[in-house]
Formats: structure tokens, C-alpha cells, sequence
């Protein structure tokens, strides 16, 4: 614990500016993952009572994709999960990181920063992924035209 | 000057900047993206072929991708000012990049506020207008 004081004695510290800044990001994300968690908790309701129906529709737009009909459903429970893994990150940010500073323990901030890491990861590699997608998408568009 | 004092406890220990380097890289590259992103759908706009309400298209993708550049600049600073307080130890850009993440959080807040708003105005007016009939 001491080596760690005498680590951080000459570094960056949370000062009042940015311990309250953080405070109020702290809120903020709170606020924006407990929306994520009841737009999810809509997600998943329909997604369970309207799956048949959602099959039925995508059987239409496509036909003679039948079978794909099943792994779009399953599609859209996959990113229902990662959604969900996503907000928890995002909760668990503001939680932890409003405690740390109201608590002033060292160990809960950290863990608290740790979740932002790891939400900012989790984007990012979607957005990657998003990216290439449109982008392929983009050029196809390109060509066919 | 009470601003600028040490009223926490809080340090940046090598753990948590280590996790602050890793969250400001991810953000930079969640930044850039967005702008990429915008870039395309306004190209996309312009080249489709389809003619009806490409006006109208234009100037949706417009909104949106002027939001999304604005709500991007502040996690850009956030990512650039972080990183760079970790490299040259910099109390001052520290905060910046703390304020800048706070803004970018905040904005998003009030963005989702003012679409649900919009649309739970939507609803009272479906609902009184299939009430009228």
C-alpha cells in the first residue's frame, strides 16, 4: 500500500476538478446504462413473444432463405446478449467509480476504470467490425451500380 | 484555488493508467470511426439511385452525422488529452480529458432524454388523434 502511495505521490491524482467531473460522468453513464437495461428488458420481451412473427417477416422480405430466417433470429439474440454485457460494463463503471471517489478507496476506483476499459474494448471491436461491414456494403454498392 | 487543490485521496496508480491508456486507445479508435462512418453514409446519400426524397435523406443523414461528428469530437479529446497526460504526467490535460468524457456522456443523456420525450409526444398525439375519430 505504501509503495503504491509513493507510486502515485509525484503522478496524476483525482483533484477536485476532475473528481467531480468524474463524479457527474459517473451519473450520466448511470443514467444512459439504466435506459440500455429497459430498452434491452423490451428487446427481449419481444424477441421471445415475437420471434415467430419476426421469422414469418424475414421469410417474406427473402424468399427462398427459409433456413436463414432462423439464424437471423438467433443473430439478433446474439447481439441482445452483447448489448446486455455491454451495459453492465457501463453500470458497473458508474457504480464503482462513484463509490471509489465517495469512499475514497483506491481499489473500487480502479475496478471502476478497469469497467470503462473494458466497455470502450467492447465498442471499439464492434465498431471495427461495423465498420468493415459498411464499408464492404459501400463498395458493392459501388460496383453494381 | 480550491479548484486546483488535492481534495481526494485518489492517485493514478501504474494499474489504473495502464486501464486509462487502454480505454482512451479504444476511444480513439471508436472516434475515428464514427467520423469514418458519417463520412460514408453522406457519400452513400449522394450516390444512390434512388431520386425519391433524396432531399429529405440528405438532410436526415446530415442531422445525424453532424450529431454524431459533435458527440465524437468530445470522446476524441478525451482520448487524445488522456493519453497525452499519461505520457507527460500532465495534471492539466488530465482534467481536460476528463471533462471532455463527462460531456461526451452528458450530451448522449440529453439526446436520449429529448428522443424519448419526442416520442412519448408522439404517442399522446396517436392516442388522441384515434380518439377524435
Amino acid at each position: 500500500m505504501e509503495q503504491t502511495n509513493e507510486e502515485t505521490l509525484f503522478n496524476l491524482q483525482l483533484d477536485h476538478d476532475s473528481g467531480s467531473h468524474l463524479k457527474e460522468t459517473a451519473k450520466w453513464s448511470r443514467f444512459l446504462s439504466i435506459i440500455s437495461f429497459i430498452c434491452l428488458g423490451f428487446g427481449l420481451v419481444a424477441l421471445v413473444f415475437g420471434a415467430q412473427a419476426m421469422s414469418e417477416v424475414i421469410r417474406k422480405a427473402m424468399p427462398g432463405m427459409e433456413a436463414f430466417s432462423g439464424v437471423m433470429v438467433g443473430a439478433i439474440g446474439v447481439a441482445l446478449v452483447i448489448l446486455t454485457w455491454t451495459t453492465i460494463l457501463l453500470y458497473r463503471f458508474s457504480n464503482l467509480t462513484s463509490e471509489g471517489i465517495r469512499r475514497q478507496d483506491q481499489e473500487l476506483f480502479r475496478n471502476g476504470i478497469k469497467a470503462l476499459k473494458n466497455y470502450f474494448t467492447i465498442y471499439g471491436f464492434f465498431s471495427v467490425l461495423g465498420l468493415l461491414i459498411n464499408v464492404g456494403t459501400f463498395i458493392f454498392e459501388l460496383t453494381k451500380n | 484555488m480550491e479548484n486546483s487543490g488535492n481534495l481526494f485521496n485518489i492517485g493514478i496508480d501504474p494499474e489504473t493508467r495502464d486501464h486509462l491508456y487502454q480505454a482512451a486507445k479504444w476511444a480513439r479508435i471508436i472516434a475515428i470511426i464514427s467520423f469514418i462512418s458519417a463520412g460514408l453514409g453522406l457519400i452513400s446519400v449522394l450516390t444512390g439511385d434512388e431520386e425519391v426524397n433524396k432531399t429529405a435523406m440528405f438532410i436526415a443523414t446530415l442531422i445525424f452525422a453532424g450529431i454524431s461528428i459533435t458527440l465524437n469530437i468530445f470522446l476524441l479529446r478525451f482520448a487524445n488529452n488522456t493519453k497525452s497526460s499519461l505520457s507527460t504526467m500532465s495534471q492539466e490535460h488530465f482534467n481536460e480529458g476528463i471533462t471532455s468524457l463527462h460531456t461526451y456522456f452528458k450530451v448522449i443523456g440529453i439526446l436520449i432524454i429529448i428522443f424519448l420525450s419526442l416520442f412519448v409526444i408522439g404517442i399522446l398525439f396517436f392516442i388522441v388523434g384515434m380518439g377524435m375519430r
